[in-house]
């Protein structure tokens, strides 16, 4: 936990009102990043994000500042990101059943490609695929955001790096460049 | 190294966080135990190549920033909604935070459920305790014996004599008079009503125990558990009184009887 986060902790639990949007500032990236490759979609990522946020900021009291803030934040943000999955899910049901062949861009870099692939996979395996690749976290860290042994994450990682990559595969996307070296 | 010790490396690659691996690859190629199976093992390759492409493809993931108003609008929101605990000052006093003119206040949602949750909780607790008390019960024991009962100092005025409810195999039987059965069934359900109440009585008791042992003499003080037991005990007496007196009379009434 840096100085900095403390300091800025101080001033939104002082109701300094500076702080409070210095507090949002510094980690909406964090949070709106996890929620947009979560979800897919802009507008939704960006009523959990405030969702997130305006949860974040009425518990900071109880928040252990021994702790580093990024991963709590990330925590909150993961079960608000799940809620609203499970939430959607219930509503695009029948949405979905009526129409499973959805037209889907032919033209797109690796990077939307990957976008494409990810909303393939299970919930938990994007969660884990995101905090790891997005959010640069360690195996333990995502084991504590999600509450699942270190053991459970890693294959999940693994299965959703296959299913990630036989995806790519089968839309025929190829690699920039070839591996020489193996030549 | 054969596929399952290529698997394995592949795996462990994941043991390290991301930013550190990226150049990871190559490092591995560098073992020429991973560069030998590779070249002779193509489902491998395919494998390799899959994860690379996968690599890059991470490295070409990119998300837009959120809206530019995002911290407005999170700044907006907690001050429109109705605090949970006391506003920061600053966003209570801030501009959005005032209602406006023409608005009306939110309507507080009150939780009774909260409220009673104690008293619930206990109630459900004692049914529950009642409940496995009687499934443990061999409900044919006599409750009383009522030789012992009619030596009791103070001996209740009528006595009721658990009977085995008749079997079916009884009912069957066509030299048993109806009357005689339902008589028979009446008093040992009745018996297993007494028991009932017997045990959660003594239920209820040991959740609430009485403060001191109350005297004989001296009327029950009006709150204390005792008290409220027999309040409940004469409340349903004279249910228990029309239960009987109508299976007297659906008896005298019976075709039987009248023959």
């Amino acid at each position: 936990m840096s100085a900095d986060d403390l300091q800025l902790v101080g001033k939104c639990l002082a109701g300094d009102a500076a702080g409070l949007r210095a507090f949002v500032e510094r980690f909406q990236n964090l949070v709106f990043g996890l929620c947009l490759r979560m979800l897919g979609h802009r507008h939704d990522a960006e009523d959990v994000t405030q969702d997130v946020f305006l949860r974040a900021i009425r518990s900071l009291h109880h928040w252990d500042g021994e702790r580093p803030l990024e991963p709590w934040l990330l925590t909150i943000a993961a079960n608000r990101c799940r809620t609203a999955l499970t939430t959607r899910k219930r509503k695009v049901r029948s949405l979905v059943a009526e129409d499973p062949a959805a037209p889907q861009p032919t033209q797109l870099d690796l990077g939307d490609e990957l976008e494409l692939a990810l909303a393939t996979l299970r919930d938990e395996y994007r969660l884990c695929f995101t905090l790891y690749y997005a959010q640069e976290l360690s195996l333990a860290e995502i084991s504590k955001i999600i509450g699942s042994p270190e053991g459970t994450i890693k294959t999940w990682l693994y299965r959703a790096r296959r299913e990630l990559a036989q995806f790519l595969r089968d839309r025929g996307v190829a690699p920039v460049m070839n591996d020489h070296e193996l030549q | 190294m054969n596929c399952n010790d290529f698997e394995a490396r592949l795996e462990s690659m994941l043991e390290q966080p991301w930013a550190p691996r990226q150049n990871a690859n190559a490092r591995h190629l560098e073992d020429p135990e991973l560069r030998s199976h590779l070249a002779g093992c193509p489902a491998c390759h395919e494998l390799w190549e899959a994860n690379r492409l996968l690599d890059e493809a991470v490295t070409a993931w990119r998300v837009a920033p959120p809206s530019v108003e995002m911290a407005d609008r999170i700044l907006f929101a907690l001050a429109q909604e109705p605090p949970a605990v006391p506003l920061p000052k600053a966003v209570a006093a801030h501009p959005v935070a005032q209602p406006a003119k023409n608005s009306t206040p939110a309507t507080p949602v009150r939780r009774h459920g909260r409220r009673h949750a104690a008293p619930i909780t206990l109630a459900v607790a004692m049914s529950g305790l009642a409940a496995l008390v009687l499934l443990s019960v061999d409900w044919r024991e006599p409750v009383a014996d009522p030789a012992a009962v009619a030596n009791l100092p103070n001996p209740p005025a009528s006595v009721v004599v658990p009977v085995e409810p008749p079997s079916l195999k009884a009912l069957a039987e066509p030299d048993v008079p109806v009357e005689e059965l339902v008589r028979s069934a009446g008093s040992a359900y009745l018996a297993l009503a007494q028991r009932a109440a017997n045990v959660f009585e003594d239920a209820t008791t040991g959740v609430i125990p009485a403060p001191t042992i109350p005297d004989p003499q001296q009327p029950l003080p009006e709150k204390s558990a005792p008290a409220w037991l027999q309040k409940v005990g004469d409340g349903l007496t004279p249910w228990q009184n029309r239960l009987g007196n109508t299976l007297d009379q659906w008896l005298d009434d019976s075709p039987a009887a009248k023959g």
